[in-house]
């Protein structure tokens, strides 16, 4: 069975009591909240799944082997974190081509370097959200104290993937 | 014009930007993967495409159930109570957790951490709080990250994360005395 997929029935099983116990005045908004993701990303997530698919089957898995490889290393794990820091998008986007990256033979290491970067780096997230929000001053001052992390994360699942072995769902 | 796509309830806007990218990418790679591998290619992505769906669509539904259960669970004024107050490294750990469990996108947690520097919590501490829910954030593990990619490798990206909030914290503290012009402002 399914690990995520057991994780999540767990905790909706869990926290959905705890909210209608503690927060009943909030039952309603909640609800109306999860109808609008629901909508959201149901228009979404086909037309995600179809791109994921067909890039999926377009894209060359050696050429993406070659360099997010697992062989590739640590210079894999630097390629990752290249191209996750400078790719756009959101979610919806990132996470079916995380996927297709990894079915196409990328490593594990490589993804979370990949990944993390998108999320630590994020220098498109940083010209749209992080410099009108807060100003370029914290902007550069978050990189200076931040850049370098995907990169520790990705050397620290190298040494972790040493001694699991995974395969993309 | 913004506005105008916004639904009554104040929803978030529905056919944004991003949904026509999304749009005009499936398009893309669909006429390519056709003219390149022929009406075969149709087929066999259309069956990655339903296999996909099956697995993902259940757990995304659950995702996003926990995920705004879990929202209101832990508000971000209880964030910011707690973490106003707090510096040293005592603050910065005490902030990585705030950090992972702090749901929301960067709409919520970029003001959050304005409002906090102002409230005068540490350069440490704020970074410490932004790196984690930037690398762990749990909220986006839930609902993107366990459906995707699977609770192995979810596991895997946890523990490999779990370090680098505390870090970047530490080294913020570091280099805001280490060089005291770059330390960002908070003005109230």
């Amino acid at each position: 069975m399914n690990f995520g997929l057991v994780t999540l029935f767990v905790l909706a099983i869990v926290l959905f009591p705890l909210v209608m116990h503690r927060h009943p005045e909030a039952i309603r908004p909640t609800l109306i909240t999860m109808r609008q993701q629901f909508t959201m990303i149901l228009l979404r997530m086909p037309f995600a799944l179809i791109a994921a698919a067909y890039l999926g089957l377009i894209i060359p898995p050696d050429a993406v082997a070659a360099v997010l490889g697992e062989e590739g290393g640590a210079r894999g794990v630097l390629a990752a974190f290249l191209i996750g820091a400078i790719i756009p998008g959101g979610p919806v986007m990132m996470f079916p081509l995380a996927l297709i990256l990894w079915r196409s033979g990328a490593g594990e290491a490589q993804m979370v370097s990949f990944l993390t970067s998108w999320t630590v780096v994020a220098l498109q997230r940083s010209l749209t959200f992080e410099i009108p929000l807060v100003g370029v001053k914290f902007a550069i001052f978050r990189l200076a104290s931040s850049w370098m992390m995907p990169l520790l994360a990705g050397g620290i699942a190298m040494g972790l993937v040493a001694w699991t072995a995974l395969s993309p769902p | 014009m913004r506005q105008a796509k916004q639904r009554g309830r104040g929803g978030p806007p529905l056919l944004d930007s991003g949904f026509w990218i999304l749009v005009a990418l499936a398009a893309t790679s669909t006429v390519a993967a056709v003219a390149i591998k022929g009406t075969g290619g149709l087929a066999e992505g259309g069956q990655v495409i339903l296999r996909d769906l099956k697995v993902i669509l259940p757990q995304i539904t659950l995702g996003i159930t926990v995920g705004v259960l879990f929202s209101v669970l832990v508000p971000s004024s209880v964030i910011s109570r707690y973490l106003g107050e707090q510096s040293g490294v005592r603050g910065i750990l005490l902030a990585q957790v705030f950090g992972m469990l702090m749901p929301g996108g960067p709409f919520t947690s970029f003001p959050l951490v304005a409002a906090l520097g102002r409230l005068g919590a540490g350069i440490g501490p704020l970074m410490s709080f932004l790196v984690g829910w930037e690398a762990v954030g749990l909220h986006r593990m839930m609902v993107w990250e366990l459906p995707f990619m699977g609770g192995e490798f979810a596991l895997l990206r946890l523990l490999s994360c779990l370090p680098l909030p505390f870090l970047a914290g530490f080294l913020a503290m570091w280099l805001a005395r280490k060089f005291p012009g770059i330390r960002p402002e908070f003005h109230g």
